[in-house]
């Protein structure tokens, strides 16, 4: 049987739980950021003048990055302090697409950059959305900056795997970045380059947190996209 | 392009951030909702819902120091405040994992996480209306208590969308189990397990064990399921109903424990933990437990004074009996409101006079019960009514003793586990004999008050036997053949006479009755399929 312990302080400062601390902090911010976005918004909607319009998109983009990496942090904290759970249920792809995209389609609209989904309307997988968003938000805040004109967002399933690829038509990923199934994990991130680095760790851990009969997810990357651009692909079981 | 818009609805924002309501507001105007009502915390939230009919509830998980996002949804569905067709969104701002995992029950409708663009949260809403739209003839159905109807449109359904199933599975394993249909739900469930490691099928898998009585199966189950996830909190729930019921209290209690770990404020589970570790002898986890249910159970639907004598006994057990009579006196300051604040305080310090030897303080506190007890509505439950009888064989007051006891034995005259507990109360004051004279004497009773009801069903003297099996009923509540018997002669009537309307509820109100006190009673079912056919005659 558990016994209840008393630990007494000896410090005089009682040490209080850090997730605890990161959460709550994590939870204040992301109410500051959404009035921030929202009245970004809201002036945009009234703003006229070009110039300022592109850069009050600056500020919703950098906003967007900012929330993007909050929740980043906190979901690998918490893998990292093993207290995070895959999440996983079926889920309407198209209706997840929509709305996880929604955010940005205006944003990219206003850098003439097009964006297109190829998903059936009845596509169902089972993953666990919040993890994917998250995998898709960091995926169009980079292409905000390298996607030249257009990009496609295309789900499917192919022997019983379910394939989210986003191509685009940037200068594609440099040599160190590409990433197949089997290269191993140490030499795969650098933080030390860029910030990018972040975006596909969380990305890989978000895959293998999607797991079924034995088999995890996996993220490739490669130059396959829209006439040699970067190709980002998710594969889950 | 806004077909779709909130013309009509009412709804209810809760968030504790002033500025967040407003925004929300704001977003929800250009929809053109007939009424926005806001509230700032889980307790005003909760008044709004019983004044007025809300067609959706946005509400933030973190509401401050009160209930939380959850609690509300739960005490909302718990109290019927919400009706079926109303959508319920939980708002976040982080990941939703934790949350996600609750009871299917008490699901939201969709959690949105923060920050949300208007037509995000549109989406959502029209998302979420459209779901409940394809799901109407169903739920119609279940709610006129048409279980095989739902589940054969449930089927139909299957055939005419084979994607996106998630929500129609959940139903049809449920009606499978409201049915009685026990191995087809288990059948169903292991096919679904077959493709995928779900981890809602294995749950609910796990309870058809449970139901069937197949504790051992249920266990491996629910125990694969902490396995892969230990932040399960309903599979750690699950799981130590399971070890509970395998007399494995200690591990029993380590379930709980990391259960209260993970979600600390339902005073339910609280209260389980602690009656478990008092059991197990952990009087200061036992006292711990009781303070929190207590704590928690102050501001919601699931509170309970009984935890006052909870908490009394623990304390006596680690002779801290000082400090009990002051928690005791906590009663009457903090719950001056509650009627049920004297009989408590008065059973709680009879308890504790009673252990302290001090038999006239006893004496005077157990009058002081009898007297509540008079004034009191609704039913003893049998852990109360084991600490009065108790206390009354110490006193040795004969007719206080009987009538208690009687009271008891004719409620729970078929529950052997509660007779077992009268008849150790009784060898322990060396009167086991009285004990089981008692017992006997009062089955036998029973039975012939059941044969007269029954003899006037025979003889088709029904308006007659559903008077006399709802006064038996009003007598023993808890006899699970008086409550089915009061439903069967209501069903024969309406059979009879053709006319459901008169009885139709409060037949299911005895049978549903019933099927809470003996849930493996197969006379359930068969009443089931009888109301059933009726309602597919009238229709």
């Amino acid at each position: 049987m558990k016994q209840h312990k008393k630990t007494v302080d000896s410090s005089p400062i009682r040490s209080v739980d850090f997730s605890t601390v990161l959460a709550s902090c994590i939870h204040d911010m992301k109410n500051s950021l959404s009035i921030l976005l929202n009245k970004i918004d809201e002036i945009e909607a009234e703003t006229v003048d070009a110039k300022n319009k592109s850069e009050l998109e600056q500020l919703q983009y950098q906003g967007k990055r900012i929330n993007n990496h909050l929740i980043q942090l906190l979901v690998l904290y918490r893998i990292n302090q093993s207290q995070y759970f895959a999440n996983i249920n079926e889920t309407g792809i198209r209706d997840f697409l929509d709305d996880a995209l929604e955010p940005y389609i205006s944003m990219f609209k206003h850098r003439n950059i097009s964006v297109s989904i190829q998903c059936d309307d009845d596509l169902y997988w089972y993953i666990d959305s919040d993890l994917i968003q998250g995998v898709l938000a960091n995926i169009m805040n980079n292409l905000y900056i390298y996607a030249k004109t257009e990009m496609v967002v295309i789900a499917r399933i192919e022997n019983q795997r379910f394939i989210l690829q986003i191509k685009d038509d940037g200068q594609g990923y440099p040599d160190e970045m590409f990433l197949t199934p089997t290269c191993s994990t140490q030499k795969r991130f650098s933080f030390k380059s860029s910030s990018t680095g972040l975006g596909l760790y969380f990305s890989e851990i978000a895959a293998e947190m999607h797991q079924n009969n034995g088999e995890k997810g996996y993220i490739t990357t490669s130059n396959d996209g829209i006439n040699g651009g970067g190709c980002f692909s998710i594969v889950l079981p | 392009m806004n077909l779709w818009s909130l013309k009509n609805k009412s709804v209810l924002i809760v968030d504790d951030y002033d500025k967040m309501r407003m925004l929300i507001r704001e977003m929800l105007m250009p929809l053109g909702p007939a009424k926005v009502v806001m509230s700032r915390n889980g307790k005003d939230a909760i008044e709004q819902l019983e004044k007025n009919k809300f067609d959706i509830v946005l509400c933030d998980y973190k509401l401050g120091s009160g209930r939380d996002g959850q609690q509300v949804l739960e005490e909302a569905r718990h109290r019927n405040l919400l009706s079926y067709a109303a959508i319920f969104f939980i708002i976040t701002t982080e990941n939703t994992s934790k949350m996600v995992m609750g009871a299917i029950d008490y699901l939201p409708d969709d959690y949105i996480s923060k920050p949300f663009t208007q037509s995000q949260i549109q989406t959502r809403l029209e998302k979420a209306s459209r779901k409940k739209a394809q799901l109407v003839e169903i739920v119609q159905a279940m709610s006129a208590r048409n279980f095989s109807k739902a589940l054969s449109i449930c089927d139909q359904k299957f055939q005419e969308k084979t994607y996106g199933q998630t929500e129609l599975q959940k139903i049809k394993g449920e009606l499978l189990c409201k049915l009685g249909r026990l191995d087809e739900a288990e059948k169903f469930y292991i096919d679904l397990l077959a493709e995928r490691n779900i981890p809602w099928v294995r749950l609910a898998l796990g309870k058809v064990y449970f139901q069937k009585g197949n504790y051992t199966e249920a266990e491996v189950q629910f125990e694969s399921l902490v396995n892969e996830n230990p932040a399960y909190v309903h599979a750690l729930d699950w799981l130590a109903d399971t070890l509970e019921k395998l007399g494995q209290s200690e591990r029993s209690q380590g379930m709980l424990e990391r259960a209260i770990d993970l979600s600390p404020k339902s005073p339910v589970r609280q209260r389980k933990l602690a009656a478990t570790a008092f059991k197990n002898g952990a009087y200061d986890m036992a006292e711990e437990a009781y303070e929190s249910a207590i704590k928690e159970g102050r501001n919601s639907c699931f509170g309970d004074l009984a935890d006052f004598t909870g908490l009394t006994k623990a304390l006596i057990c680690q002779d801290k009996t000082e400090e009990a009579l002051e928690k005791i006196d906590n009663i009457n300051k903090d719950y001056k409101q509650n009627s049920d604040a004297q009989f408590f305080s008065a059973l709680s310090k009879s308890i504790l006079y009673r252990e302290l030897n001090d038999l006239n303080a006893c004496e005077d506190n157990l009058e002081v019960v009898f007297k509540a007890l008079n004034k009191r509505v609704g039913g003893l439950d049998v852990e109360t009514a084991l600490d009065i009888t108790q206390t009354c064989l110490t006193l040795d007051n004969q007719a206080l003793t009987t009538k208690i006891v009687k009271q008891l034995v004719n409620d729970y005259s078929e529950n052997e586990q509660v007779l077992d507990q009268v008849r150790s109360l009784y060898e322990k004051a060396g009167k086991l004999d009285e004990a089981n004279e008692i017992i006997q004497g009062t089955r036998e009773e029973i039975i012939k008050i059941n044969n007269e009801g029954v003899r006037m069903v025979q003889d088709g003297k029904l308006e007659q036997s559903i008077n006399f099996f709802i006064q038996a009923a009003k007598g023993m509540p808890n006899n699970a053949t008086i409550n089915f018997n009061a439903a069967y002669s209501m069903v024969k009537q309406m059979k009879k006479t053709g006319e459901i309307g008169k009885y139709f509820s409060l037949a299911q109100r005895f049978m549903d009755q019933g099927h809470k006190i003996d849930p493996a009673n197969q006379k359930y079912f068969q009443l089931l399929k009888l109301t059933e056919d009726i309602n597919n005659e009238a229709a």
